[in-house]
């Protein structure tokens, strides 16, 4: 598979060459806001280069509001409409590396059998993602501690290295060659520089828990869960913006004549996630909400799929309004809870 | 490990889809229970259905929402499915609602079921309590139905008075081709059977362990109280069957909610065995 | 480590070791040296973890509806926050008696986002400080004075308030804003629907802004109520406006404009903007601040003759 060079300038014809055959699909500016996933239109500039923070790529896989059923009752008849969508080729561009990644995880929640999720199915199946890695890492990155990120490579269809004035493109899969088709071959220098970029994602936040088999060091009685919770305001922020969780609910809401049944973001970490009619609710405390969070992303997925649900992406990270820092919690457990600062 | 390039499917049955059934019979069971028999609309779909004891539904009324209850009829007596709903919620209360000839929705079969095979030529004692009896009704129907393969049936079934017994109707039959051992909280006057709670009466009655697989289902409070018991009598974890409940909304290992470590109540269960159960983090 | 950081701790020891307080809520060292987060000290001899610094952005009043129900408890506080305590003993959330303040004079608390389009790399910050006119940023490459305007958050450039209204300790001196920003929201009705509905369009509905709120104590809010559903969880632009109006609503002369909300916010909406307007209605209309020690009821929970009523007014 032969990689390539895109020089920025000639970004406006590689889209519009990318356009002509898939519905491509890229992080959009806006205001005030992380820019988000959008199916772009012709003339748009996308943020290809992930130099900023982003909504996560599952906003696009799996809306945060989704119409699943349309089911209407008229006269003695009732209807169900599946609201399942257009199953096209797409393209996904300027995908952080780590939210590539995630994709991965969400792959085997949605796509496993013996229920695949029709929906998701339908966005995902026939998208290639083209993930990106930027010139400068973020702080809150702690990729390579996650997991071996070489093993990443793979799972997409191709990286782009941004280099400056041009991205280096390397073609990960066979389908990949297709996005490529018609840019210039790297020189020795580009290959050069490309080859820094990614040791600087490989080791950038390497923390102590980095060698460490996570799934094995996670216990059930840790006193960090009790200290997280005791902070954690149960915003659920670090779930509705990680770009690997994706925990729903379904509601029923009559609109006029129909009934939409649809799915929307939900998370652990809400007390009534867990409530029963009855009032029954095995995690009622914030204390196992907490545990669950990272139990279910470092240990559980581990087991169920021989994946890890966190990437390292850091938005968690970034944005926890009290500052639970998931690399330091990590640390601390694996550090026999001593207090481990992370980047001091 | 990673399958990069996932194969594309043309056509993938929706399983968030439900099937059209109308409701052709309500029983009330008691104040806050009633039991309801559907059938199918699709009569390809209803010939086709078939489910094993043990597993449940999630049925939708249209514009409230869905819930999950167990198929409580027998798969040995085909053309429709039951369910007992026990009012506590918006679905439930809809549910309670409704009257016969009206339409709803199910998905199902959904989840595991009880190992009936592996008992065969082995005696089964129930032992359940309250909306408990639910989930055993069918594996007890079915058994019942396949009388030969089964050894000794018993059932010890209790409620808080007399008036909370469900499948009144069916207990002369649980009694002939079983033996059925009825237990109430609080009696009436007009109650002179047994009074005492589920735990207690199987102390009582202390069946032998040999050769005997137990189910038992009821409020968690009965369960914490009847799992020492059975292990009094003799009973391994392995011969200790019982459902779990978690809250559910997708029935189908998506929506991340019924997890109990990383099993998910939905797919792996909802039947465990007890010695499953203590591999579980105890969290339901 | 500033004067006024070792003051608190030794505060906090005194009311340890006193039983002033079973516990204090302070900020501790966060995770990076640009952020603090909450610690909750109960034994003397850790009172070395309590810091003070411009990245103490949290009220931490938000722990004590749970927190001050049954023990009495310590909690370090800025202006801002101080308000949203008198809040709350306003509404018979908290006992003034359970509680020991420490109330702080305020310079203003820094936004680590502003910093970012300062083009300070976030990895390289090692320091911030409060320094006579501004603030000093301490990276790898050397330090660096910044103006108010430049790294505050917004909140804080529209604070007067910036003593402590009711305290057990205050420390600290207050320091005037040197500029003080003025909200700019259009007066045209369309253009501030416009203005709006484009904000709440973004909105995920994570409910982050109203988890931080210390005035957002409700056991069961509006927006998780299925029967009645006041609004659908679904995060379309038209049930965002049900959520954020309703909410606005329902903080009518209690929001006392600490800017959590907004700055917790994923999306950036200015949550706190509208929760400022409300704020200014209610001033002009009931002549009331939420937050004032002098208010002796919540504004929604007493009547006066004077009051006016905007539904009946037109007639
Ligand atoms: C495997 C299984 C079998 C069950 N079998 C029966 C049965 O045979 N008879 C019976 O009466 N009840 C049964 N339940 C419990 C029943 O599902 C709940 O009582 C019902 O979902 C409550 O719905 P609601 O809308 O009335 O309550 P609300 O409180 O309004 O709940 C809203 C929604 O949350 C979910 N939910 C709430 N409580 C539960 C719960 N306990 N379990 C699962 N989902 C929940 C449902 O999607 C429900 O629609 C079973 C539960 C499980 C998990
Ligand atoms: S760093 Fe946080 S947000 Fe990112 S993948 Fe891990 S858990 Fe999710
Ligand atoms: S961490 Fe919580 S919200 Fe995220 S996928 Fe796991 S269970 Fe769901
Ligand atoms: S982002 Fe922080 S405060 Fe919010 S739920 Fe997660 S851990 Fe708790
Ligand atoms: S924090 Fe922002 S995105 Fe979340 S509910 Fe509030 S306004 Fe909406
Ligand atoms: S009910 Fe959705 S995962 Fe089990």
């Amino acid at each position: 598979m032969a990689d390539k060079i895109l020089a920025k300038d000639k970004i406006p014809e590689f889209l519009q060459r990318l356009m002509s055959k898939f519905t491509v699909v890229a992080p959009m500016e806006r205001k005030d806001a992380p820019a988000e996933f959008k199916e772009l239109s012709p003339g748009d500039k996308p943020i290809l280069d992930g130099s900023r923070m982003m909504m996560p790529p599952k906003d696009y896989l799996l809306p945060r509001y989704e119409v699943l059923l349309r089911v209407r009752q008229t006269g003695g008849e009732t209807k169900i409409e599946s609201m399942i969508p257009e199953d096209k080729p797409r393209v996904m561009l300027g995908v952080w590396l780590p939210d590539a990644q995630a994709i991965q995880v969400l792959d085997r929640v949605f796509l496993e059998e013996p229920f695949k999720d029709p929906y998701y199915a339908a966005r995902r199946e026939n998208t290639m993602i083209v993930a990106v890695i930027p010139a400068e890492m973020r702080w809150s990155w702690f990729c390579g501690s996650t997991d071996d990120v070489e093993t990443w490579k793979p799972n997409v269809d191709a990286i782009m290295y941004d280099l400056g004035d041009r991205f280096y493109v390397e073609v990960t899969s066979e389908r990949g060659e297709s996005i490529v088709e018609g840019l210039a071959d790297p020189t020795e220098e580009d290959i050069a520089a490309k080859n820094g970029l990614w040791e600087r994602f490989k080791t950038h936040n390497i923390l102590p828990f980095a060698d460490e088999k996570l799934y094995n060091r996670l216990e059930w009685d840790n006193s960090v869960w009790e200290e997280i919770a005791a902070k954690c305001v149960a915003c659920g922020m670090c779930s509705y913006m990680c770009p690997s969780c994706s925990c729903f609910d379904i509601q029923d809401e009559v609109c006029g004549t129909c009934v939409e049944r649809y799915r929307c973001r939900d998370t652990c970490q809400f007390e009534d996630f867990t409530l029963m009619g009855a009032g029954h609710n095995p995690r009622s405390e914030q204390l196992p909400r907490s545990r669950q969070r990272l139990m279910h992303k470092f240990k559980y997925q581990h087991e169920q799929f021989g994946v890890v649900g966190c990437t390292g992406c850091g938005r968690c990270v970034e944005l926890c309004p009290v500052n639970v820092d998931i690399r330091e919690v990590l640390c601390r457990v694996c550090a026999g809870n001593q207090p481990e600062p992370v980047s001091k | 490990m990673i399958n990069t390039q996932p194969e594309r499917t043309t056509t993938i049955a929706n399983p968030y889809e439900p099937q059209l059934a109308v409701i052709e019979k309500i029983i009330d069971e008691t104040w806050d229970t009633k039991t309801f028999r559907a059938v199918f609309l699709d009569e390809a779909y209803r010939e086709s259905f078939t489910y094993e004891p043990g597993q449940f539904q999630i049925v939708s009324v249209f514009g409230v929402g869905e819930a999950t209850f167990c198929l409580t009829s027998t798969p040995t007596r085909k053309g429709f499915v039951e369910f007992s709903v026990k009012r506590v919620g918006s679905v439930t209360a809809a549910l309670h609602e409704m009257y016969e000839g009206q339409i709803i929705g199910i998905r199902a079969p959904l989840g595991n079921h009880f190992p009936y095979e592996e008992w065969k030529g082995k005696n089964l004692l129930f032992a359940g309590g309250g909306i408990g009896m639910a989930p055993m009704r069918s594996l007890l129907n079915f058994c019942l139905d396949n009388r030969s393969d089964y050894g000794e049936i018993t059932t010890i079934y209790g409620a808080r008075t007399p008036g909370d017994l469900c499948y009144k109707y069916e207990f002369d039959d649980w009694n002939t081709r079983g033996k059925l051992y009825l237990t109430v909280d609080q009696g009436d006057d007009d109650w002179n059977g047994h009074v005492g709670h589920v735990p207690g009466y199987l102390r009582e009655l202390a069946p032998k362990p040999d050769n005997t697989i137990a189910i038992t289902c009821g409020p968690p409070i009965m369960i914490k109280y009847i799992l020492p018991e059975f292990a009094n009598l003799g009973f391994t974890d392995d011969q200790i069957y019982t459902t779990l409940e978690m809250k559910m909304k997708c029935g189908i290992g998506k929506c991340g909610r019924c997890n109990i470590g990383s099993k998910f109540v939905c797919i792996d269960g909802p039947v465990f065995s007890n010695a499953q159960i203590k591999d579980l983090p105890p969290e339901f | 480590m500033s004067e006024i950081e070792t003051r608190i701790r030794e505060e906090a020891r005194k009311a340890l070791e006193s039983g002033a307080a079973e516990v204090i809520v302070g900020w501790g060292a966060g995770s990076v040296p640009f952020r603090t987060t909450p610690v909750f000290i109960t034994k003397p001899e850790d009172v070395d973890k309590l810091v003070w610094n411009p990245a103490c952005v949290n009220n931490l009043a938000v722990y004590l509806p749970r927190m001050a129900k049954d023990k009495k408890v310590g909690i370090v506080a800025k202006p801002c926050d101080i308000r949203s305590i008198v809040a709350l003993i306003q509404e018979n959330q908290v006992k003034r008696e359970n509680l020991f303040i420490i109330g702080l004079g305020c310079g203003g608390v820094v936004d680590a986002a502003n910093l970012e389009d300062q083009d300070f790399r976030l990895q390289d910050v090692t320091a911030i400080e409060w320094v006579a006119d501004g603030l000093r940023v301490t990276t790898v490459s050397g330090e660096h004075l910044l103006s108010c305007s430049d790294c505050l958050r917004d909140m804080c450039l529209l604070c007067t308030k910036r003593e402590p209204a009711i305290y057990d300790v205050k420390l600290g001196e207050a320091v005037p804003p040197s500029e003080l920003r003025v909200c700019g929201l259009s007066e045209l009705p369309e253009e501030r629907r416009k203005y709006w509905s484009e904000q709440f369009s973004k909105c995920i509905r994570c409910y982050a802004c109203r988890q931080v709120c210390p005035n957002c104590y409700c056991e069961a809010c509006f927006a998780d109520r299925i029967e009645p559903k006041w609004t659908a969880k679904k995060a379309t632009p038209e049930e965002n406006w049900m959520f954020h109006a309703t909410r606005a609503m329902h903080l009518a002369g209690r929001c006392i404009q600490c800017g959590e909300c907004e700055r917790v916010c994923p999306v950036g909406i200015p949550v706190a903007e509208l929760a400022r307007e409300m704020a200014k209605i209610v001033k002009e209309k009931y002549d009331y601040e939420a937050g004032d020690p002098d208010e002796e009821a919540p504004l929604l929970g007493t009547f006066r003759e004077s009051d006016v009523d905007p539904a009946h007014r037109s007639e």
